[in-house]
């Protein structure tokens, strides 16, 4: 199986209660509204939820099932492997790209950017969400000798292929004509994720946003300079 | 696009692992090693080959070598030594159909392994291609050297050029993981080898050598396998 039909068939849920998503909700909500791209958008809940907010939205996906579900939900669902495909959209389409655990899945991450930077307008912005390699928990993990959560070292598992700092996701960004405006966390696990998440104990997601360089998640929202 | 430290790119500049390039490659203690596991007169083919560098020293321990390389300018380089080199990409689906020859007596994956998006269906495609006692020496850097261990401490996990944190490497590697890729493509390793950083020569090599010996996991800079089917 190659990575692309990999990707197609992981099942990818996410839960709007998530720290992560209510985080990027607040940074969404700060935003005047205008066209929304939801990159990886499943079954086009979270485009949905946005639409409802007066967004005018659009989303694509790697799986045909969740793009007709997309449809069927009434969003603007495309397919798309970002693996291969450039974005099926205009130059300086949208005002707001949201790409949600995506970015780890792909393996050429610069071709990705300047796509994205090409339907982005000038002055729009742009929301990533990755796992953070230097989370709390991985820094410990790593001190040990352990392999670190969220890291694949075969195609298995969550399929990812890049592993990323803040650091290293803010300077790539910068690389690309994107200025980071802000940079925060989900939840910072100091007891490992698989005893405690956020969801179980919601009242984590302030740790996030005090220390987010050792977050479980990477935040960032940016806007398109150049 | 992706200059290196720069951003995080898929180049294929293969060119870069040249030690002519990198001359910090030298240092290692595992081209020797990789060599004389390889042995003399042997059929061999280097998966990952790049400018032939180590096919330069193959040949001159008279074995004949059949490169493969994803870089095309690497691989025009690598032809001075190589029998053949084939411009393939491993991480493309029936990449093994055009290697016609077959019966090769080692297969070299120097550290090659953790730049494939799936590189336990490799090593089982490359099955395909070893002679009845055919055998793969492999190499693999270990994500969980000491230094690296130190460096995500402080929050530091910068791609670079080359080294451990490569930015074409997709996957990393400890001791544990490295076997279980090798035994879940059902080979069984036969030697094993931790060779150690390359910046402590001197008088101190032994002190390494036998660190990297009694705790490979930490202080190993890259795991040497030789496997068997």
């Amino acid at each position: 199986m190659d990575l692309s039909a990999y990707n197609a068939g992981h099942e990818f849920s996410y839960d709007l209660r998530e720290s992560r998503l209510r985080k990027c909700a607040s940074l969404i909500e700060s935003l005047p509204v205008g066209r929304l791209l939801d990159i990886g958008c499943t079954n086009g809940n979270w485009a949905r939820h946005w639409a409802t907010r007066g967004w005018d939205t659009a989303g694509i996906d790697i799986s045909q099932d969740y793009v007709a579900a997309a449809r069927d939900a009434g969003v603007d669902a495309r397919f798309c492997d970002l693996n291969r495909d450039s974005l099926p959209f205009g130059d300086t389409e949208f005002d707001l790209i949201f790409a949600g655990e995506v970015i780890e899945h792909l393996v050429d991450t610069d071709g990705f950017l300047a796509e994205v930077c090409r339907c982005c307008k000038r002055g729009g912005h742009l929301i990533v969400t990755t796992p953070n390699l230097a989370s709390f928990e991985n820094r410990i993990r790593l001190l040990l000798g352990v392999y670190p959560a969220w890291l694949n070292y075969n195609l298995s598992g969550s399929g990812h292929v890049r592993a990323y700092t803040p650091r290293v996701l803010k300077r790539q960004l910068l690389g690309h004509g994107f200025r980071v405006l802000r940079h925060t966390g989900n939840w910072v696990p100091f007891i490992p994720q698989y005893f405690v998440d956020d969801l179980k104990m919601p009242a984590l997601s302030f740790t996030g946003d005090l220390l987010p360089n050792l977050a479980m998640d990477i935040i960032v929202l940016a806007r398109r300079e150049k | 696009m992706g200059v290196a430290g720069d951003t995080i790119g898929y180049s294929k500049g293969s060119l870069r692992y040249d030690p002519e390039g990198v001359a910090q490659c030298v240092a290692f203690d595992r081209n020797r090693i990789l060599l004389d596991w390889v042995g003399n007169g042997k059929r061999v083919l280097e998966v990952g080959c790049s400018t032939g560098f180590m096919s330069r020293l193959m040949v001159e321990r008279n074995c004949i070598v059949t490169g493969i390389e994803v870089d095309a300018e690497a691989a025009q380089r690598a032809r001075r030594y190589c029998e053949k080199v084939h411009v393939l990409d491993l991480n493309g689906f029936d990449w093994i159909k055009d290697i016609h020859e077959n019966a090769f007596d080692v297969v070299l994956l120097g550290d090659v392994l953790e730049h494939l998006v799936d590189p336990a269906r490799v090593l089982d495609q490359i099955d395909d291609v070893l002679s009845t006692n055919g055998y793969l020496v492999i190499s693999l850097p270990n994500i969980v050297h000491w230094e690296t261990r130190l460096k995500v401490l402080m929050g530091k996990f910068d791609y670079q050029a080359w080294g451990t944190l490569d930015h074409t490497h997709l996957r990393f590697f400890t001791l544990t993981n490295a076997r279980e890729l090798i035994e879940s493509a059902g080979y069984r390793i036969i030697r094993f080898h931790p060779t150690f950083g390359g910046r402590m020569s001197g008088y101190a090599r032994p002190v390494w050598r036998l660190l990297a010996r009694s705790m490979p996991g930490l202080f190993a800079y890259q795991f040497l396998f030789e496997a068997r089917k």
